[in-house]
């Protein structure tokens, strides 16, 4: 079903046409939209749920989160791109003509907020995970990281949360991956309890943790992931080639004020947090 | 009140309100996570709160090689700790009277241990495995504002390990000199809904080897325990913990002159805890906990002695045999409400009301039944009236049973120097209502089965009695503390300095004694000096934590209310962890002589090595522990004396 179509006036024939794919119909995601067609040098046509049908497709596909993914496979269009996609549920979906911008923050900057938050100064942090990916991906940030020594544990669902809380008990903080089976409605009141009694901060992974408890998080925001999305595209309009997936490259800074003070961390502001990261990164 | 959705698993979105610049959080799915840590369950940052605070936490316990409880009290600065016997131990901050601990008020998960019926707190019956402890606050400094009249000198609040953090199965077994020989098994999982830690311990030593004849001790410790801990939420916001704990145990004790047979306790203790916890909002929470212990003591022997000492002088026999008995069953319950309500950025309030009942029976101490309530509202506001400056003001009213009121008012004054570095004033006055054994007691033994048997002389009263005073007031305390509490968190620094002019008044200083018992409000005492506590943790291996305490005593009565104050004390434990999984921990005590005592000094070194490995998704952990006396004095009392001055103790545990 076609909801919309936007340009800067009315649809030109000339520009390339991006077909954006909405899991619901809301004013939020039409904001999102709105942003991702701003003064696009590329049409915007917006459909709910499914796919228009073959006669009536455009150039490029856009799919809104992992519900859409399915929807990447065997569709005709010239490239394929997730967006707010999750890193492993977007692996199974991946092919030559399709990226992705993931959800979620690379585990890297978010151990860069964590540096930011001790200034430097050495610390344990407790990584669980249930995907190797994150384990891989631990590793490869491990040598920006001198600072700091890493308790780690692969677990399955039936122990998780026994070894979330074993984690919390090991070390200073507690890193969350994006991983929605280790960290949900249900089990993030266990799991901030457990932070607080042990003093050990939760960091990430999205900012509805940082307001459930979690003392700080890394967050890419609405106008983050437009701009992402419309860099993707352009890129592929000038290249005829996608760019590798990746996360958005823009990120704020959430700070959970009360937490913190509990747990008797004084933190500097979140633009402040925010510019220790990004010159440590330059450095 | 909050109410949180289920959060479906993939990305499905959920409809969001228009919002011109939405977040993340309101365009992703994300946003139906509940808000767990809110203003109302949040702690009091440490710079704000109105007394001293140390801590000790698990990676302490385990570094100490500590295997009783109340030596764990030996790294806080300006506290005391002498055993009586190997397994009698006396804690006290700032010492005073060394011959009970009752004017320190300890809480296991918030229930009080104090047994009023002999106005001590009995660590040795305290059903509860040091392997369980999270960690544990010591307030320094009288809080009878906050935790009622006994938190007189301070309060020593144990936190037991929540089952969620506990180990699916927990073994371990150790051995050591003096016959010492523990058996731990601990296991943790899921029941209806919430999550249970049950662990059982046998424990057992053989206490000090001599006295100072070099005649044998008898103070063995035989004990088996049980505690129980669980947790559950029966809604988002209402959360239940059921606690309970039994012990049994005999210990034994030297004979005098008089006894025949051997003067042993046999004892049993249990304990029941339910808490509920409910919010309101994020800004309002309240819990309602009710505890209810018992404690039967069964210590019965046989003496020889002149019938006149037991009232039968027309007794036949120069020397008659007599059955005594120092039995004794305590009960308590309380009953405890509490509201927390955070009225705005700026102010935050805790009040509330506790009600306690005890009753304890005793032919011997109270010639029958006797008890005690006592009811107490208290109330605490914190105020920030800027980023620099944060008030507390607090106080307790309580009514005891002899119908006496008492307000304890508490006040301070934090300057933040900057948001990591504070100086505080503190204020504070504190009362410790006389306990039922000091008001109550009748006591004197009772012969029975006075042999050789003549017709009705079969029982009679010991001439020796001792009375309680039920005119005798609460003692009291004004106490003026000025502080700084610095948190040097890039150098994984906590310092902590405290200045202290503390005056004591009505104090009851006499020893429990059958020959010497007078109870009275005749002593005052004046308490000056200063203690400082570092914990450094500069890397994750590294754990350091050093206290020193100077405290000058002036008192009307200095063998009873200087005899556990010693002008310096100290101690320091250090610990580090090596990369192949051993970790190499070395802690030293030091306590001066008291002045009024001789050859008391307790200086103590411990050095624990510890070697931990996985094997089958199980970590192993060997440890030995060597603690070595620098001196050769007794410890505390003057019949507490060791062999040797090594000591050892090898364990291995399990953890799956």
């Amino acid at each position: 079903m076609l909801l919309s179509t936007f340009s800067n006036a009315t649809a030109d024939d000339s520009k390339v046409t991006v077909d954006i794919v909405l899991p619901t119909k809301n004013s939020a995601l039409t904001t999102l939209v709105k942003k991702i067609s701003n003064k696009a040098e590329f049409n915007v046509r917006e459909y709910e749920n499914s796919l228009p049908e073959p006669s009536q497709r455009g150039d490029i596909l856009v799919v809104v989160s992992d519900h859409l993914l399915p929807l990447l496979d065997n569709n005709n269009y010239r490239a394929s791109i997730a967006l707010y996609a999750d890193v492993i549920a977007y692996r199974k979906h991946h092919n030559a003509k399709s990226s992705a911008i993931f959800s979620g923050q690379p585990l890297r900057r978010q151990l860069e907020l964590i540096n930011a938050l001790v200034k430097g100064s050495a610390a344990r942090i407790g990584v669980v995970f249930m995907d190797n990916y994150y384990q891989e991906e631990l590793e490869k940030s491990k040598s920006n990281f001198q600072n700091f020594d890493f308790i780690t544990a692969k677990v399955d669902l039936h122990n998780a949360q026994r070894q979330i809380n074993k984690a919390i008990q090991d070390s200073h903080f507690l890193l969350a991956t994006p991983e929605r089976e280790l960290y949900n409605a249900q089990s993030i009141r266990g799991i901030l309890l457990a932070s607080l009694r042990h003093r050990s901060p939760l960091i990430g992974p999205s900012e509805s943790f940082v307001t459930a408890g979690a003392v700080a998080s890394v967050v890419s925001q609405t106008e983050h992931y437009a701009t992402a999305l419309r860099d993707m595209i352009h890129t592929y309009i000038g290249t005829d080639t996608l760019s590798a997936p990746h996360y958005p490259q823009e990120f704020d800074v959430k700070v959970n004020y009360n937490v913190a003070e509990s747990l008797g961390l004084n933190l500097p502001g979140e633009e402040a947090l925010k510019k220790f990261m990004l010159r440590e990164k330059n450095d | 009140m909050r109410k949180t959705k289920p959060i479906v698993s993939s990305s499905t979105l959920v409809i969001s309100l228009a919002l011109c610049a939405p977040t993340q959080a309101e365009l992703w799915q994300d946003d139906a996570l509940p808000v767990v840590l809110t203003p109302a369950r949040l702690k009091q940052s440490r710079h704000n709160v109105p007394a001293s605070v140390s801590i000790i936490d698990r990676h302490m316990i385990a570094a100490s090689g500590i295997r009783r409880i109340p030596e764990l009290f030996r790294l806080i600065p300006g506290t005391f700790v002498g055993a009586r016997d190997g397994w009698n131990h006396v804690v006290s901050y700032h010492g005073t009277n060394y011959r009970d601990s009752r004017r320190m008020q300890v809480l296991i998960d918030g229930r009080s241990v104090y047994q009023a019926g002999l106005a001590t707190v009995d660590w040795n019956d305290i059903p509860l495995a040091i392997e369980d402890i999270q960690r544990i606050e010591i307030v320094r400094g009288p809080s009878t504002a906050s935790y009622g009249a006994n938190a007189f000198l301070g309060v020593i609040n144990i936190i037991t390990r929540h089952p969620d953090d506990s180990d699916r199965l927990y073994v371990k077994a150790q051995q050591g000199s003096g016959s010492t020989e523990d058996y731990l098994l601990s296991h943790a999982g899921d029941f209806e809904g919430g999550k249970y830690r049950i662990t059982a311990v046998s424990r057992r030593d053989e206490g000090f080897d001599h006295d100072r004849n070099g005649a044998d001790r008898r103070d063995s410790d035989n004990s088996e325990l049980f505690n129980l801990r669980y947790e559950r939420f029966l809604t988002d916001d209402v959360g239940l913990n059921i606690s309970a704990g039994y012990k049994q145990g005999e210990t034994t004790d030297d004979f005098a002159d008089i006894d025949v047979t051997a003067p042993d306790d046999y004892v049993k203790d249990y304990f029941f805890t339910t808490k509920l916890a409910w919010e309101y909002s994020s800004e309002h929470s309240q819990q309602l906990r009710v505890d209810y212990s018992r404690q039967v003591q069964r210590r019965r022997w046989t003496a020889q002695l002149p019938p006149a000492f037991v009232n039968q002088p027309e007794h036949s026999s120069p020397l008659v045999l007599v059955d005594a008995n120092e039995d004794i069953t305590q009960f308590s319950y309380d009953v405890e409400f509490q509201d927390t309500l955070v009225w705005n950025h700026a102010l935050s309030t805790v009040s509330g009301f506790h009600i306690r009942n005890n009753r304890v029976h005793s032919e011997t101490y109270y010639n029958g039944t006797v008890s005690s309530e006592s009811y107490q509202l208290f109330a605490n506001a914190e105020y920030a009236a800027s980023d620099r400056i944060t008030a507390n003001i607090g106080a307790s009213w309580e009514r005891d049973d002899n119908e006496q009121n008492h307000l304890s008012p508490r006040a301070s004054l934090h300057f933040h120097i900057t948001p990591r570095h504070s100086l505080r004033a503190v204020y504070s006055e504190a009362v410790r209502s006389p306990d039922l054994f000091e008001t109550s007691a009748d006591w004197t033994y009772t012969a029975r089965n006075i042999r050789p048997r003549e017709e009705g002389k079969e029982t009679g009263k010991f001439i020796l009695h001792a009375s309680g005073n039920p005119n005798l007031k609460a003692e009291n305390i004004q106490s003026r503390e000025a502080g700084y509490y610095g948190n040097f968190i890039e150098l994984g620094l906590q310092w902590d300095v405290k200045i202290f002019n503390d005056k004591f008044t009505r104090l009851i200083s006499d020893p429990v004694s059958l020959e010497r018992f007078n109870p009275k409000n005749g002593d005052w005492l004046k308490q000056r000096g200063v203690e400082t506590e570092i914990d450094f943790r500069p890397s994750p291996q590294w754990l350091v934590h050093a206290s020193y305490s100077y405290i000058n005593s002036d008192t009307s009565s200095p063998h009873t209310e200087a005899s556990f104050t010693s002008k310096n004390a100290a101690s320091a434990l250090i610990s580090y962890e090596f990369g192949n999984n051993i970790q190499i921990s070395y802690s030293r005590y030091y306590t001066e002589n008291t002045e009024t005592r001789n050859r008391n000094t307790f200086s103590r070194s411990d050095t624990r090595i510890a070697k931990q490995f996985t094997f089958a998704k199980t970590d192993i952990e060997l440890a030995y522990v060597w603690y070595y006396r620098h001196d050769n004095n007794s410890e505390l009392l003057s019949d507490n004396f060791y062999n040797d001055a090594s000591r050892h103790l090898v364990s291995l545990s399990l953890r799956y």
